[in-house]
């Protein structure tokens, strides 16, 4: 018998893919397009919700609910991901309408695709084994080649879009060349079986050769040096509304892979993963950070800021080479937090791109200067979002780092203590090209030939709706950060209950 | 009721936060009839639910709010009992006094609605640092003030002055701010928490005599910073650039006074380190002469209140170092109501006489201003230590307190009984020069008595300060059976028992100051003023050249320093640094960017190199190669 009410939200957002199509076809005004998006979304937030609390519900007797043999499971990780996720792509549609719009490539087409990347998104925090795991990743990379496409007649777009679908290509290769290894080796691809059957592999070359494919497959997915080249490139190519959904949904739908594979299917292997993975932290780290600083395309600015921060959520894996199990409690939980926050911030980021964009009508962050003399709220919001990334308290940056450092000092190895190191240092080189566009922005003349004064505020009602969210969300969490904290620990007992 | 504590921070918050938005649209005077509401309210609350400590019906208790940092276990929490209550009444009580003063002093000011939002941030503050369970609450509530200090002082911002007295006063109190930031970092690695509670119950059996030490002194250093005492007091006196109701409230009344609360509630731990008491006690009374012998020369009618405040704050914290709790608390109220009453007063004068602050340009103006001069009449009385005014029973009960504990306090003792002469002296030429004697200000000034807003705040205060004395005087102590419950922990320095020679101590300080007020009387209210010429007044008008000798020794080193840093750590070495690496990632790049020039091809070269690293890496690692 089939649960439907565990595969509700998913059930939701198919119809809704679809919906969105017919709405297209029947409808003359694009609008509803978007409308319909955002109802299908919001309808599909509910039964996470019915799922999450269930107890006075009739017939619910736990949260946890298993499917398909143990392949796809509806558990407190799963659901807070995917209201994650669900929550990123409302705030995507948001950021889309009016950018969309104004944009001569505009088609229905366009919600279709995002809400079908959404719904791989929603699929693969629930998915439990390498078939269900790739399907999920592909359905969030094949609407992503699309939309980084979008604009046609754009030579940036449409490099951008093959980029992406190359490199994208490659990595699918090695991880299926991995899981291949993996499957052949063990004589199953479910995570549970795996976890149990990886203890007796784990001196076998072969089998460490198939893991490390598999992690490199998710490496390109979160832009993981040296996985990454592609990422700044398809960044600034895209649209920037759809990079707000690869650099936030996208990449988070690849360390949920990530972190099912290294921590629900491979936790005996962390003597291997864990070392890999530190050499990939470390150099994400510095190479995001150190080139960032060079930037000077706002977008190509928060392109490798993603890279650095893609680092920091590698961190706490990173420190989990010979950890204890609470440790392994502990680097989950605040992989899940850093996740969390780091959606709020960036969406909000990427917001104040696309309400900057119409305005200054140029990503380079020369012509940004002076912001606050003729878009003071934008000036304040820029400020808010880039502190954050920064990490600067009370905002909801900090308590990501907090929980990140926690993570690796408290594992207690010199992996991660020497991560933790790595990880202050790159802290701090971050600031500085944090802090320099926001001073530029407060205390620097506006340029000449920047005729923003003169445009009236542009910023719609759905994009103002989508800032004021975010603005919110960094705020509230960076001063009770026991929100996020309760939320993820809520999805560390799921790891805890497999040791 | 207990549970609903937060209001009294809530009320003055969401005034603030209203007038930042609103007040330029509220105008004046709503928008500072609104703030003065909000503060009202919040007194008014504080009565009704701490009333019941009088009777014994209310208990103290630790309400939670919300759990704040649980990583560290921090929750944000209050604490409400009679010392609480005790600060809250006079900060909102003072503080809504001087708010509704203030709506007549700041009539016609361009930023009016910006001025009452920052007044009620400061409340706001105080009372989150007075209320606070914890303390990482309290060092909330103690940034902010330290916030809500400059943004008040540098008002006027304007004038290079304001603004420069702004930023002197937040980088001096950053000096005390990073000792109480490490004293709590030493807190919580001994106890492993931040609560109030848990940290004074437990400390006799979890602090060693030397971390006890550690942490007071640590502490100490927070509160000369806040509390402007040696040897960080230079910014008080250069706040006076703010507008005279904020010297009142925030550099007279109430947050100069937190280092003397904080010392008083964390009182368990001083218990536990006597050679720190020793050395606060000391650091007390030395400020409080130290300051009384600049207060003498000052010809600035502020300035002589700004260096009078914080030779009184020198009593106070004298007081709470020897763990007179009750004395240096008692001290504290009556030195709220005197010194605003005092301030208040010099604003009312300053705004007749249209922005005059130089004394030797006042006199005479007791007729002009009947109600301000009688009123200072009285607050002169009160600090000068006068029977029966209130600041004679406080002051006298902190000197009764050290004189019984002997030894090295009967040194200091006497040193504070001179200095009650001094302040009487410096008082009475204050009072003298400004509204005794002959006019001297110019023919194209002509002063007049302030409006009822201004004036209504002094007759209240006036009162208070006459009779604010009955509070605790040697035979109805009546604030010391109040503040019972919050000093159970700790063990406090009491005036001598017996009721004679607590007399004759209470008459030797008043021969004193009759004898200050003689001197000063005879030498001030002539028609001429003396020269003041002379090495003593040449030295101490100038504050002993402490301002010019931090210049020296820290400042202008600083400004080297920092040049250094500029020119050379920054600008060749970091800079050289970062290009260095910019040349690296260039060069990096000269290799890369035949990659990184677009060519999906090198992408996957690098890819496939990764890759090849990775593998070889996991496998050397492994042991397999």
């Amino acid at each position: 018998m089939i649960d439907y009410h565990a595969l509700a939200p998913e059930l939701i957002l198919a119809v809704t893919v679809l919906a969105v199509l017919v709405t297209d076809l029947v409808v003359r005004s694009k609008v509803w397009v978007a409308v319909v998006a955002l109802v299908g979304l919001f309808a599909a937030f509910v039964p996470i919700l019915t799922l999450a609390f269930c107890e006075p519900l009739v017939g619910c007797t736990e949260v946890t609910r298993t499917m398909f043999l143990g392949s796809y499971v509806v558990d407190s990780y799963a659901l807070v991901l995917k209201g994650l996720f669900i929550g990123t792509a409302f705030v995507a549609v948001l950021l889309s309408v009016d950018y969309i719009e104004s944009d001569r490539y505009y088609e229905g087409e366009y919600f279709f695709l995002l809400l079908s990347a959404a719904l791989g998104a929603v699929v693969m925090s629930s998915a439990r084994d390498f078939v269900s795991i790739v399907v999920a990743l592909e359905l969030v990379s094949g609407p992503g080649f699309l939309l980084a496409g979008w604009r046609k007649a754009d030579e940036r777009s449409n490099e951008a879009a093959l980029k992406f679908f190359i490199s994208g290509v490659l990595a699918l290769a090695l991880l299926m060349f991995g899981v291949s290894l993996v499957y052949g080796l063990t004589g199953t691809q479910q995570f549970d079986q795996l976890a149990a059957a990886s203890v007796q592999f784990v001196d076998l070359p072969l089998f460490t050769i198939g893991v490390l494919f598999i992690l490199v497959g998710f490496g390109f997915k979160v832009s993981a040096v040296p996985f990454h080249y592609w990422t700044p490139d398809t960044y600034q190519g895209s649209p920037t509304p759809v990079t707000a959904w690869l650099a936030v949904g996208s990449k988070t739908a690849g360390f949920v892979g990530l972190l099912s594979i290294a921590f629900i299917a491979f936790p005996a292997m962390r003597d291997v993963w864990g070392p890999i993975l530190w050499v990939v932290a470390a150099v994400t780290m510095v190479v995001g950070n150190v080139v960032a600083i060079k930037q000077t395309n706002i977008v190509r600015l928060l392109g490798y800021s993603s890279i650095a921060h893609a680092g920091f959520i590698l961190a706490p894996f990173a420190a989990m080479a010979g950890a204890s199990d609470a440790a392994m409690s502990q680097a989950f939980y605040a992989a899940v937090a850093y996740l969390l926050i780091y959606a709020v911030m960036n969406l909000g980021a990427f917001g104040v791109v696309i309400a900057g964009l119409s305005k200054v009508e140029s990503a380079e962050l020369t012509d940004w200067s002076g912001l606050f003399r003729h878009s003071p709220g934008l000036a304040v919001l820029l400020a808010g979002f880039f502190f954050s990334l920064a990490g600067i308290p009370p905002l909801a940056g900090w308590f990501a780092k907090l929980a990140m450092f926690q993570a690796t000092i408290g594992s207690g190895t010199p992996w991660g203590y020497s991560i933790a190191v790595i990880a202050v240092l790159n802290s701090v080189v971050a600031i500085y090209y944090y802090a320099k566009p926001v001073k530029s922005a407060f205390f620097d003349e506006v340029p000449e030939g920047v005729s923003a004064a003169a445009t009236p505020s542009v910023a719609s009602p759905a994009l103002k709706l989508a800032l004021g969210l975010s603005i919110a969300g960094v705020v509230l969490l960076g001063i009770f950060p026991g929100l996020v904290a309760q939320l993820s620990r809520y999805t560390s007992e799921i790891i805890a209950a497999i040791f | 009721m207990t549970d609903l504590i937060w209001l009294l921070i809530a009320l003055p918050a969401v005034g603030a936060a209203v007038l930042v938005f609103l007040g330029r649209r509220l105008g004046e005077p709503g928008a500072g009839w609104l703030a003065t509401v909000t503060v009202a309210a919040s007194f008014a609350f504080a009565v009704v639910s701490g009333v019941g400590f009088v009777g014994g019906t209310v208990h103290p208790a630790t309400v939670e709010l919300f759990s704040w940092i649980p990583a560290l276990g921090v929750d944000a929490t209050l604490l409400w009992d009679p010392l609480a209550v005790t600060m809250t009444l006079v900060v909102t009580g003072v503080g809504a006094l001087i708010h509704l003063y203030a709506i007549g002093y700041m009539h016609g000011d361009p930023r009016f609605g910006r001025f009452f939002a920052y007044l009620n941030l400061f409340i706001a503050s105080m009372l989150t640092l007075v209320l606070a369970g914890n303390f990482a609450v309290m060092f909330v509530g103690w940034e902010l003030v330290g916030l809500s200090s400059y943004l008040l002082i540098s008002f006027w911002f304007e004038r290079p002055s304001a603004a420069a007295a702004g930023k002197k006063a937040f980088i001096v109190n950053r000096i005390g701010d990073w000792g109480f930031l490490v004293a709590l970092m030493v807190i919580f690695a001994a106890f492993g928490t931040l609560d109030f509670g848990t940290v004074f119950g437990s400390a006799p059996e979890v602090l060693s005599v030397g971390t006890a030490t550690v942490i007071t002194l640590l502490l100490l250093v927070g509160a000369t910073g806040k509390s402007a005492q040696l040897p960080l007091y230079v910014w008080l006196p250069d706040a006076m650039e703010g507008p005279t109701p904020v010297s009142a409230l925030i550099h007279a009344a109430t947050m100069v006074t937190a280092g003397v609360y904080m010392i008083a509630r964390t009182g368990a731990l001083f218990e536990l380190a006597p050679v720190s008491q020793a050395i606060v006690a000391t650091v007390g009374v030395l400020t409080a002469l130290f300051a009384a012998t600049i207060a003498i020369s000052q010809r600035d009618i502020k300035r002589v209140l700004a260096y009078s405040t914080i030779s009184q704050i020198g009593y106070m914290i004298f007081g709470v170092g020897m763990a007179a709790y009750t004395a240096g608390m008692f001290h504290l109220v009556t030195h709220a109501f005197f010194k605003a009453l005092l301030f208040l007063g010099a604003g009312s004068v300053i705004h007749a006489l249209g922005g005059e602050q130089d004394m030797r340009k006042m006199g005479g103006l007791r007729t002009v201003m009947p109600v301000t001069f009688w009123t200072m009449v009285i607050a002169w009385l009160a600090i000068s230590g006068v029977f029966p005014l209130a600041g004679f029973w406080s002051k006298d009960e902190i000197l009764g307190a050290a004189f019984a504990k002997g030894g090295l306090y009967t040194g200091l003792w006497a040193i504070g009984l001179f200095t009650a002469f001094l302040t009487a002296f410096y008082m009475t030429r204050w009072l003298a020069m400004t509204f005794l004697g002959e006019p001297r200000w110019s023919d194209d000034v002509h002063p007049h008595e302030s409006p009822w807003v201004m004036t209504g705040p002094l007759v209240i205060l006036a009162f208070a300060s006459t009779f604010a004395g009955a509070l605790n005087t040697p035979w109805r102590l009546a604030l010391e059976r109040f503040l019972e419950p919050s000093f159970e922990l700790v063990t406090q320095s009491l005036p001598p028992e017996s009721i004679g020679v607590v007399a004759a101590l209470a008459g030797l300080s008043l021969v004193l100051v009759v004898l200050g007020i003689v001197v000063a009387w005879r030498r001030y209210t002539t028609a001429e003023l003396p020269a003041e010429a002379g090495r003593f007044w040449y030295v101490t008008l100038h504050g002993y050249w402490v301002d010019d000798l931090y210049g020296r020794v820290f400042v202008l080193p600083g400004k080297a320093l920092s040049a250094w840093f500029a020119a050379v750590l920054d600008g060749t070495v970091i800079d050289g640094i970062v290009n260095g690496l910019g040349r690296t990632v260039r060069g990096f790049g000269a290799a890369m960017s035949t990659l990184q020039s677009g060519w999906v091809r090198s992408y996957a070269a690098v890819f496939g190199g990764g890759v090849l690293v990775l593998l070889v890496w996991t496998l050397v690692h492994g042991g397999v190669i």
